[in-house]
């Protein structure tokens, strides 16, 4: 439910989950979120406008390849940092490495930037909490698959996988190496469901690093089961 | 003797007792009552209750109270039931005087002598009274109910029997009642009729407090059936014991089977009928549910050393107790796992490793008898039983070394080999061969076969490999028997349903049409150069795989063949066919061996016939040249090659060189000698073999895959929403029928599905149906 009125009105799925609570009525939330997103919109469009002109020159809707580069650059981080994939979530990037003009603006809003040094402060926010706040991770990690999946496609490549979980995961969790290698050398696409279940894998492993408790009676997907029956057969 | 009169009560009464004291009292067999003083007496009482009736005698204030609104004659009924009831009591307490000094035997025989008199003058005195019973007894109990305390006559005399004889007298009795039961139980003859009589008395007068003309047991249950069921307990305490230490436990149960036995003729010789459920109830108690763990105990003992009696014994004493059967079963289960897997494990080592399929049929077969037999023998073919056999030889069947051997690290095969070995035990039954000449053998195996398919976890498997061989047969004609192999399919439904042999039955039918259509295209085509027998299959009933294969035809062969093509056209208009090359096969008649006159004649596949027959031209070609001119594969060229040149027929040059190396020469061996007339030169390779194996294990994990991908869309279009585990549950429930699923195989096809979006995670462990 909390998807559909995202994906109706604009806003994020946090922000539908949390109208839906107060409300507890599809049709009052959705109102709720249009009525507020059309108020941040009346008084940040006039405003923002003219900055994201500056990425995406002649009225265009989406940034380029320069654009998304300048538009990085100028918040004062390097492409390769983790907390670009938290500006691509807050700004709700349609996909990897381009950036649209409405969500660029109900994403500011709802930081209530008007300019870029104040844009510049909640990147440096965001770095933060992307990395004390396992909650805003967790959000960002699960926006990460369908951001970089190619248009149309169910499978992430291997490769593609393997540098985005080695930029995010591995800085994080332990056994993320040895998660990594194994599905490099099993030269498996990773699902959705692999990519989402593989963080909350992860998360569980932090209290059971031997996977001695772990039960493949749950829900875990099959490949996870045997990534764990590997670290068992070869505990290193 | 003339009548008192009718006024004179006193008069009246003293007339009566002397009769009363007849009846009660005097030795019938003396003579007794006769018939005139029997009708005086009567008249004497109806006298007296008639003729007062103006002159009514003073009772009691009560009674006077009543007579207010009745008749009065029937006040003075109550003077003579009194009178009546005074003899009584007095009478009963002199017998219970007598009584006192006796104990045993002789106090139960004298009861029953006093019991028997007693009984018997209340009947006549019961007639005697009645005009007594009819009006003033029945006006009393009317007005004043049960409390009245007055009874009709015959009654009266048991409740005072009962109040003034039985009570005090009831503990002796009843103690020697039990003294005689114990000492019958110790194996003294007793006698039956005074237990019974005695016994039987207490019945009698447990007087209904509701009905007086009812009796209820309560009294009997009361002062008879407690203490003797308590005796009972006691008794048959101690008794087990004792003897289970004495004699042990295989003649204790004995004991037990003979003691039940008894307790039951003792219910019918002298008890109620209604003790037998409790006598027979604390009997079990204590004889075997109390010691039921010995019992238990002693059943592997029993059962390896094949006492087919005790067995049974022990089977009928537990099934007595609730739930005592249940470890039984369990030990019985891995009894019958043990033995079977022992029994394979010595076939083994006899044969020095895997022997042929019919021994192992039969080792499991003979396992399986064994245990069926005993199940019938020992255990009245009780389903609990048959059941605790059958899930120890499922296991047998699906684990054993055979069906699933280990390899160097001890590491067990995941799926059963079980399954493959049936299929290809009956592929050899249903094959032509020599050694089935025995049709009756064959229908036998062929049984034993369906029968231990019952406990195959993989039937997929076997079906798989059943089709793929009855493929074969159908296709080369070597089935030894139409009518056997339809017979088998038929029998072959009940264990794997109709879905499957209808596949069967299909294949049956297109090898009958093609046969027809042969025939056809024989009278179409009457002088052929070559015989050509074409088989028509349907695609997609076949589990043969299509290998396309580019190769040139000889002429003569490709003639025939346009020949049949038109042929075909004409009938079946726009059917595409495709040739299974890969399991065509010809016979060749050769001339060029010196040895043999009339030459021989060579079994040979399509590949093996298109290389031959470019020795109808020369005698000598290169390994290169035969490629070129047959157009086949080298691969296929080289597989070709392998039995022509094993069997001589073309000589390799350079000898050594491996088969088919470059620059190879193969020349026709006009030495050729053979002792057979027809040589069969169209073996399959092993390789062939072992991938056709290995793809079929192959084929049936994936169907399983696709199979429970199924089941599991099934369920969730029903439930829309499920959570993990009772997705699985349900999933391994339906699957059971075909294979035993892991959950690790179902995981796979959730998986599966959820990749593809048909299914979608909610939270961690909610499956929700995308439509």
């Amino acid at each position: 439910m909390a998807q559909e009125i995202a994906k109706s009105t604009g806003c994020l799925v946090e922000e539908a989950e949390q109208a839906l609570q107060a409300e507890n009525n599809v049709v009052r939330a959705t109102k709720m979120i249009a009525y507020e997103i059309d108020l941040r919109r009346k008084r940040y469009v006039p405003v923002l406008s003219p900055i994201w002109s500056r990425y995406a020159p002649g009225g265009a809707t989406t940034t380029d390849y320069d654009g998304t580069i300048e538009l990085v650059r100028d918040l004062g981080v390097e492409l390769d940092d983790e907390v670009v994939l938290a500006l691509a979530y807050e700004l709700q990037a349609p996909q990897l490495g381009v950036f649209a003009k409405l969500p660029y603006i109900d994403g500011w809003a709802r930081w209530s930037c008007s300019d870029l040094p104040a844009m510049i402060k909640a990147t440096s926010v965001m770095k933060h909490k992307i990395k004390e706040n396992r909650a805003y991770f967790g959000r960002v990690y699960r926006y990460v698959f369908p951001y970089i999946v190619s248009e149309g496609q169910r499978m992430l490549p291997i490769d593609q996988a393997v540098a985005y979980w080695t930029l995010l995961l591995v800085p994080r969790y332990a056994i993320a190496e040895r998660w990594i290698a194994f599905m490099t050398e099993k030269n498996y696409s990773v699902s959705r469901d692999t990519w989402n279940m593989a963080l909350v894998f992860f998360e569980y492993a932090q209290n059971d690093p031997t996977l001695a408790e772990y039960d493949e009676n749950l829900a875990w997907p099959a490949i996870i089961d045997d990534f764990v029956d590997s670290v068992r057969d070869h505990p290193s | 003797m003339s009548l008192p009169r009718a006024t004179d009560i006193q008069g009246t009464w003293e007339y009566i007792a002397k009769g009363v004291e007849i009846i009660m009292v005097k030795d019938l067999a003396k003579g007794g009552l006769t018939t005139e003083m029997y009708m005086n007496m009567y008249t004497a009482i109806h006298n007296c209750c008639v003729a007062t009736s103006q002159t009514p005698a003073p009772r009691s204030s009560a009674a006077l109270g009543s007579s207010a609104r009745t008749s009065q004659s029937q006040l003075l009924g109550g003077d003579i039931y009194q009178r009546l009831k005074d003899y009584l009591i007095h009478h009963l307490e002199h017998l219970r005087r007598d009584a006192e000094h006796l104990v045993g035997i002789d106090l139960i025989q004298y009861y029953n002598q006093c019991w028997l008199r007693y009984t018997m003058g209340a009947k006549y005195l019961d007639h005697i009274f009645s005009y007594i019973n009819r009006h003033w007894v029945k006006h009393e109990r009317d007005e004043g109910g049960r409390q009245s305390g007055v009874y009709e006559v015959s009654v009266l005399c048991l409740v005072l029997w009962r109040d003034y004889l039985f009570t005090s007298l009831s503990q002796a009795l009843v103690e020697a009642l039990l003294q005689q039961i114990e000492s019958s139980r110790e194996g003294n003859p007793a006698q039956v009729t005074p237990l019974q009589l005695a016994i039987s008395s207490m019945v009698s007068i447990g007087l209904d407090d509701q009905n007086s003309k009812r009796t209820s047991l309560s009294f009997y249950t009361k002062n008879f059936e407690e203490p003797f069921i308590e005796a009972t307990a006691a008794y048959y305490m101690a008794e087990s014991q004792r003897y289970l230490n004495e004699h042990g436990v295989v003649e204790y149960m004995r004991l037990v089977d003979q003691r039940l036995q008894e307790e039951h003729q003792r219910v019918a010789m002298y008890l109620h009928p209604n003790t037998e459920e409790r006598l027979i109830s604390v009997c079990e108690k204590v004889l075997i549910e109390d010691n039921q763990e010995i019992i238990q105990d002693q059943f592997i003992v029993l059962l390896s050393a094949n006492r087919e009696e005790e067995c049974n014994i022990l089977y009928r004493l537990l099934s007595k107790v609730p739930h005592s059967l249940e470890p039984v079963q369990d030990m019985l289960t891995t009894y019958v796992e043990q033995q079977g897997l022992l029994a394979v494990d010595a076939l083994i080592a006899e044969h020095e490793g895997i022997p042929e399929p019919r021994v192992y049929v039969s080792t499991l077969l003979k396992v399986h008898d064994h245990f069926d037999e005993l199940v019938k023998k020992s255990f009245g073919s009780s389903p609990g039983m048959l059941k605790a056999v059958n899930t120890g030889f499922t296991t047998v069947i699906n684990q054993n070394l055979i069906a699933r051997p280990a390899d160097k690290n001890g590491n067990r095969a995941k799926d059963s080999k079980t399954p493959e070995l049936l299929a290809r035990f009956s592929d050899s039954l249903l094959k032509k061969s020599s050694k089935n000449a025995d049709n009756v053998d064959v229908e036998s195996s062929l049984a034993g076969i369906l029968r231990l398919l019952q406990f195959v976890g993989e039937r997929d498997a076997f079906e798989k490999h059943y089709t793929r061989l009855l493929s074969r047969r159908l296709v080369h004609q070597t089935s030894a028997n139409q009518e056997m192999e339809i017979s088998m399919v038929s029998r072959l439904t009940e264990v794997c349903g109709m879905d499957y042999t209808n596949k069967l039955n299909k294949m049956f039918s297109d090898i009958t049409m093609s046969t027809e259509m042969q025939q056809q295209f024989k009278q179409h085509n009457p002088y052929p150069s070559v015989e050509f027998t074409p088989i028509i299959l349907a695609d997609g009933f076949w589990p043969l795989p299509h290998q396309k294969v580019e190769f040139s035809l000889p002429e003569k062969l490709q003639k025939t063949l346009e020949r049949f093509l038109v042929f075909y056209e004409e009938i079946h208009s726009g059917r595409k066919l495709k040739w299974l090359w890969n399991f065509g096969k010809a016979e060749l008649k050769v001339n060029f061996a010196k040895s043999s006159r009339s030459g021989y004649v060579l079994q040979v596949s399509v590949f093996q016939m298109v290389v031959l027959l470019l020795y109808n031209d020369t005698t000598v070609l290169t390994i290169d040249e035969i490629i070129e001119k047959t157009g086949l594969p080298a691969e296929l060229a080289i597989g070709a090659l392998t039995y022509i040149v094993k069997a001589h027929i073309l000589k390799q040059t350079p000898a050594a060189a491996p088969l088919g190396a470059p620059g190879t020469e193969y020349s026709l061996n006009k030495d050729f000698k053979s002792k057979k007339m027809r040589i069969n030169l169209n073996l399959p390779l092993k390789s062939e073999l072992r991938h056709e194996a290995t793809e079929a294990q192959a084929q049936i994990q994936e169907e399983r895959n696709m199979f429970l991908q199924t089941v599991i869309v099934r369920i969730m279009k029903a439930r829309r929403e499920q959570n993990h585990a009772s997705l699985v549950h349900e999933t391994m429930e339906m699957a059971q029928k075909r294979f035993s699923p892991t959950t690790r195989d179902i995981k796979k096809a959730i998986s599966a599905l959820v990749d593809n979006e048909y299914l979608k995670r909610e939270g961690t462990d909610q499956y929700v149906y995308l439509a």
